[in-house]
């Protein structure tokens, strides 16, 4: 059936959990194209014949019925596989970017399941949202920090992987692993984030990000 | 310690300092970017005046770190400044989110663009190219000749049809601030009587010029 293939390829991601992607399925996406190639040559022929008979669109229309239905079919298949497949583009970068909103420890992990051409958009996007938040060029704020409400403003946290010294605004911390440390609640967000360090108490938001 | 401050002492009255209004305006403007379906006016002054706000607010707690007695009036200070830092993060975060899902339309209607800040519409070009190009060489780059357009389906088609554009035929949650008279709420020509304070769920169409025009609050 005509378009079922691209189908496919929107179901693929429908079917998988918004925070995963499945990997690109190039094969796929190269079928639904030679499949939109094999309806334009059909198209042009059909197209050519018409141009022969000399007559225009709507008598070549009345005296072929069969050619120009399939003519009609034909472009409507087209615009349904470009529409499939560009939807198809767009909800992968959609999730790829909504990773770099979330962790970016996940964001690394997501990375053998993309194209060399979406890892070049993830990349991309970094730059762009970093030149956003700078100072200067942008809003002068880190916009992925701070997703919940403040309560506390500092925060216990215990130090999962050893990181050494680390120098934040309000200090400088020996992150040895396991230890514990009280540090203000902004600066602590973007270590949990990347997976460093996790929350002590309950604050029902900050939890781990990256399990 | 900081209720026995005289008045005009160095200490800084946070409740002048922010004017209990630019808190509330940001809260309203968060709000009001959160449920509404387009992307509203950008509030650069409020903005402005938040930012200075902010670093005043941050000096004033860096000057108190130097007294250990204050340990107190610093903690409500930073906690204070952390809020209204949220609201901020969080109305620019809503407005990045809302011009990214509608790109192109954002940068298509000369009147939605007169609507972001400056950097938010380098953002939406840089973004917009980046997408764009992303698509293109996915997709469009491999499609027969007049279909490679991203704006349009095919080169016969007469407008930009493949652009998203924002639902403002969808529900929103509303508070009358004054009295309005009957409003048009539907194309047969419905009214609805809408007096101050009234609370109504509503297409968003039809009172988005009293969105606008501040007459009405979404909530």
């Amino acid at each position: 059936m005509f378009g079922k293939r691209a189908v496919e390829l929107i179901n693929e991601i429908a079917n998988c959990t918004p925070e995963n992607l499945p990997a690109y399925n190039d094969e796929l996406v190269r079928l639904v194209i030679e499949e939109v190639n094999e309806h334009y040559n059909q198209m042009s022929d059909l197209v050519r014949s018409m141009n022969r008979s000399g007559q225009d669109s709507a008598e070549w229309g009345m005296e072929h019925p069969e050619e120009a239905s399939a003519l009609v079919v034909h472009h409507a298949c087209i615009l349904r596989n470009k529409r499939l497949l560009m939807t198809y583009v767009k909800e992968r970068a959609e999730r790829i970017k909504s990773l770099k909103w979330s962790s970016r420890t996940a964001a690394m992990s997501i990375r053998p399941q993309l194209s060399a051409t979406e890892v070049e958009f993830q990349q991309a996007y970094d730059r762009l949202l970093t030149k956003y938040c700078r100072k200067g060029t942008g809003v002068g704020m880190d916009l992925t920090l701070d997703t919940t409400p403040p309560s506390d403003p500092e925060l216990s946290v215990r130090v999962r992987k050893d990181c050494g010294e680390v120098v934040l605004p309000s200090g400088t911390f020996f992150l040895k692993k396991n230890t514990c440390h009280i540090m203000p609640r902004e600066e602590a967000e973007g270590l949990i984030r990347d997976g460093y360090v996790e929350a002590l108490e309950h604050d029902n938001c900050l939890l781990r990000w990256d399990t | 310690m900081a209720s026995q401050d005289a008045p005009g002492s160095s200490q800084v009255d946070f409740a002048n300092l922010y004017g209990e209004s630019d808190v509330s305006i940001i809260k309203q403007a968060l709000i009001s970017e959160q449920v509404c379906p387009e992307i509203l006016q950008y509030q650069e002054d409020l903005v402005q005046r938040l930012e200075s706000q902010i670093s005043n607010q941050e000096a004033t707690i860096q000057e108190l770190n130097k007294h250990a007695e204050q340990d107190l009036l610093k903690m409500i200070y930073t906690v204070e400044v952390q809020r209204v830092k949220y609201s901020l993060r969080c109305y620019l975060r809503a407005r990045l989110k809302k011009l990214e899902q509608h790109v192109m339309h954002c940068l298509d209607d000369p009147e939605v663009k007169e609507r972001l800040s400056e950097k938010e519409v380098k953002y939406a070009e840089d973004y917009f190219l980046l997408l764009g190009q992303h698509i293109s060489t996915n997709v469009l780059s491999a499609m027969p000749q007049d279909f490679k357009g991203l704006l349009r389906q095919s080169s016969v088609s007469d407008a930009n049809d493949t652009l998203a554009r924002p639902n403002l035929d969808t529900h929103v949650f509303c508070k009358v601030l004054e009295d309005q008279g009957n409003v048009e709420v539907d194309d047969n020509g419905d009214t609805v009587d809408f007096s101050k304070d009234d609370l109504y769920i509503v297409r968003y169409r039809p009172i988005r010029d009293l969105v606008r025009d501040n007459w009405v609050q979404l909530i």
